[in-house]
């Protein structure tokens, strides 16, 4: 079975439905013992530009046992059709509908995907709430970076996996066979993969205990190097997002930025191997066709082969017409010729993410640059022939003043004065063209400042208007929606409770909240209370409160985090894990 | 510089590939095919394929014209084969051939084609359009609904003998539409 044609033909992009892509699994359903489908609660186009689905697919893949299928959000006008026409929303490779599954597994990436999970359960005809879904119903798990506070989605899910996906992942299908076999029920399977690590069982944790009950630590691969790695990536028909494939140069990160969330719950730092990187990078071109391959980390240049890196994979690369591109890079003249050995100065662009203005600021957030270094790097970029700068900023973090504020604008100022400073034989003909781009902070679980409270509304939007009152004209500004931030904050810090909201703001109709024209902020405070968006978002939590995540282990102490937080409070520098070990508590890492 | 040319369907699923992204899959298939195929010049070297004519999203092709410039020659049957082997399913390379040094683009010759269409079941007409909005006005013209299920049979190209196939050769008879 396939969507019909009917349906396709009425749709703007059929391509998101079709399945039929290259290097796509094909299996005979008859031959196999589990059918899982991996689901990816936003288009298509998005999910397909996820490195974590193609690793999780090839990987479970690999087994003769078990079918891994895909199934994504079906945008606005697909689901008109679907309902009117009662459709079940159907998996890519066989067109089977998804409630005939063993597992439906979704990945949370963010948190405004939560009411796409909903929805597309919904259109599978699948009972929303773990309580209301019998034997027959497939079991649905989810991953990724959300699961650490899994609370929030804890009355929908049976049960979430904490941590990198592939740990555990054959031990869960092991389990799961041979409870099967065995003519176990889906609660004695559940009960017999409690202890495999990395899993929470929602309905099994007994919280009468406070905190007491055994914790779940996160699943986790230490030699990244040896892990399985696909030799090729699902190629999309249609254009994605990220149209490249991209390789995974280390995970974890040694800059301990206290805003990040990645930062911490990755840690410690595991890298690959050169050798291993150029195998994989030369596997995947020969095997997808594909002209241009990203180096994915949370911070290039901390990775010690950055350069052997790009020289061996440009020479090897540029002459079949490959691009290497390298996102995450620090600014300096070194990377500089890095991105132009790869072949990037075609692009005129580069990005700076200075995230705050003033270096108190940048210190607090322990940000380890200085403005001297920002500065000098982008007067490095214009020599170098680039004229469009952009700059990311962040408003409403801990402690912030107005002049941290204004120092944004200033520092932009300063970014164009560098540009007039450089004679005009030397800098760009065409001017520069610099413009920043103010998100707002949202406080996560697992970071130092997981305590904060978040700004409100009207603090946010007094905030950014400071900016653009003081910003020089020639500079372009845009920012993001700060309602759509303190949504993310509510459903980021949430607990059980918070699930009400969730199926709540589904059932008023919530699709999509991460695009911003799908996005609805009085739907979200009629499905929480303003009350309770109060108590999520924008307060401020004691350190000795019982947070709804404590149960949850990511290796990094909340001892360290507390300590993190007085040095912010300090505007105390931390230095990275490389320079000397901050203590965090996390086992394994190479640096400690 | 030797071109070859690639007679192809594209039926099923597969007519809700966009042109566009048919020009991406035809790329990237060359890529893992490894066929000798030229590059632009210039700042932004791109390979120098190109198709006889768009076709519409959601009307099937039935015998398509892919034209692909080589740094050198290679024998045309290897060639599709390799190619062949690379498609998705629902593509389907039916033959290749060099083109003739005296012959044009293809883009340049294909100026009508033969299409199939089924506005209800058991009711269906072909119809020779040009390809300059021929469809389109046609389905206007004639009210018939967009999802209706339409085929493109044949490409043609015009000759002092009337329309013919856009793919066959036409050995010391070069006149252009
Ligand atoms: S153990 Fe030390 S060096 Fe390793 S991640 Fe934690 S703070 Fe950094």
């Amino acid at each position: 079975m396939a969507y019909p044609d009917y349906c396709l033909a009425a749709v703007e992009k059929p391509g998101r439905y079709i399945g039929n892509e290259i290097n796509i699994a094909r299996k005979n359903v008859e031959d196999i013992d589990i059918r899982f489908a991996f689901c990816f609660p936003d288009v298509y186009e998005i999910g397909m530009s996820h490195m974590g689905l193609q690793i999780m697919y090839a990987l479970l893949n690999e087994r003769a046992d078990t079918y891994c299928e895909r199934s994504f959000a079906p945008w606005t006008d697909m689901e008109i059709i679907l309902r009117q026409k009662n459709i079940p929303l159907l998996a890519l490779e066989t067109g089977d509908p998804l409630s005939l599954f063993d597992f439906i597994g979704f990945t949370l990436q963010y948190e405004l995907c939560y009411t796409n999970v909903l929805n597309m359960l919904d259109l599978a005809g699948i009972p929303l709430f773990s309580s209301q879904r019998d034997e027959k119903a497939p079991i649905i798990c989810a991953g990724g970076s959300c699961a650490v506070n899994p609370e929030p989605m804890a009355d929908f899910i049976d049960f979430f996996y904490i941590g990198d996906g592939e740990a555990c992942i054959n031990d869960i299908l092991d389990i799961y066979k041979a409870n099967k076999f065995n003519h176990g029920t889906k609660r004695e399977f559940l009960r017999n993969i409690r202890n495999v690590p990395g899993i929470y069982v929602p309905v099994l944790f007994d919280d009468s205990q406070d905190g007491s009950s055994k914790k779940t630590e996160k699943a986790f691969v230490s030699d990244l190097d040896s892990s399985y790695f696909p030799k090729s990536y699902i190629t999309p028909l249609i254009e994605t997002v990220q149209d490249r494939v991209s390789v995974e140069v280390f995970r974890g990160c040694i800059r301990g930025c206290r805003f990040c969330q990645a930062g911490y719950i990755y840690r410690p730092v595991r890298e690959r191997s050169l050798e291993t990187l150029i195998k994989q990078a030369d596997d995947l071109i020969k095997t997808t066709g594909q002209e241009e391959i990203s180096m994915l980390s949370l911070s290039a240049s901390d990775y010690i082969h950055c350069n052997e890196l790009i020289t061996a994979l440009t020479q090897k690369l540029s002459p079949i017409h490959v691009n290497v591109s390298l996102p995450s890079l620090r600014i300096d003249k070194v990377s500089l010729e890095l991105m132009s050995k790869a072949g990037e100065i075609r692009k005129s662009g580069l990005t700076f993410a200075p995230e705050a203005g003033s270096q108190r600021m940048r210190d607090i957030i322990n940000k380890g640059i200085t403005e001297e270094e920002i500065l000098r790097g982008i007067r490095q970029a214009f020599e170098s022939g680039r004229n469009r700068i952009k700059l990311y900023f962040m408003i409403g973090l801990p402690y912030e003043t107005e002049e941290d504020i204004l120092a944004i604008p200033a520092l932009a100022e300063r970014v164009l004065d560098q540009f007039f400073s450089i004679p005009k034989d030397k800098r760009p003909k065409n001017g520069a063209n610099i413009s920043i781009s103010v998100s707002c902070f949202v406080p996560k679980p697992f970071t130092p400042f997981q305590w904060v409270g978040q700004d409100t509304l009207e603090t946010f939007r007094a905030k950014q208007n400071l900016i653009k009152r003081n910003l020089n004209r020639k500079i372009r500004f845009s920012y993001h929606d700060a309602e759509q931030s303190i949504i993310e904050a509510a459903l980021a810090r949430g607990d059980r409770k918070s699930g009400q909201a969730i199926y709540n703001a589904w059932k008023n109709g919530a699709r999509f909240d991460g695009w911003s024209e799908k996005f609805s902020y009085i739907r979200w405070v009629e499905s929480f209370t303003q009350t309770e968006i109060d108590f999520y978002a924008h307060r401020e939590r004691t350190s000795d409160e019982v947070l709804p995540w404590d149960h949850i282990d990511v290796g990094v102490s909340k001892r360290f985090l507390i300590k993190e937080y007085n040095q912010a409070k300090s505007a105390q520098i931390t230095p990275n894990c490389r320079e000397s070990c901050g203590g965090c508590g996390i086992e394994g890492c190479i640096y400690a | 510089m030797p071109r070859l040319l690639v007679l192809f369907s594209k039926t099923d699923v597969m007519k809700f590939i966009g042109h566009l992204d048919l020009l991406t899959l035809f790329q990237r298939a060359i890529n893992r095919a490894g066929l000798p195929v030229r590059y632009s010049q210039g700042f932004n070297p791109h390979q120098k394929v190109g198709f006889a004519a768009p076709l519409p999203l959601g009307v099937e092709g039935l015998n398509e014209v892919a034209e692909i410039t080589l740094e050198k020659y290679c024998e045309p049957y290897d060639a599709a084969l390799s190619l062949a082997k690379q498609m998705p399913r629902h593509l389907f390379i039916k033959d290749a051939r060099m083109a003739e040094e005296y012959e044009k683009k293809s883009a340049a010759l294909a100026c009508a084609a033969k299409y199939k269409i089924r506005p209800r079941e058991g009711e269906e007409t072909e119809v020779t359009l040009n390809l300059a909005g021929g469809l389109k006005q046609y389905m206007k013209e004639f009210k018939i609904p967009d999802y209706t299920y339409v085929s493109r049979i044949e490409l043609l190209r015009k000759t002092e003998s009337g329309l013919v196939p856009l793919y066959q050769i036409y050995k010391g008879n070069n006149h252009e539409s």
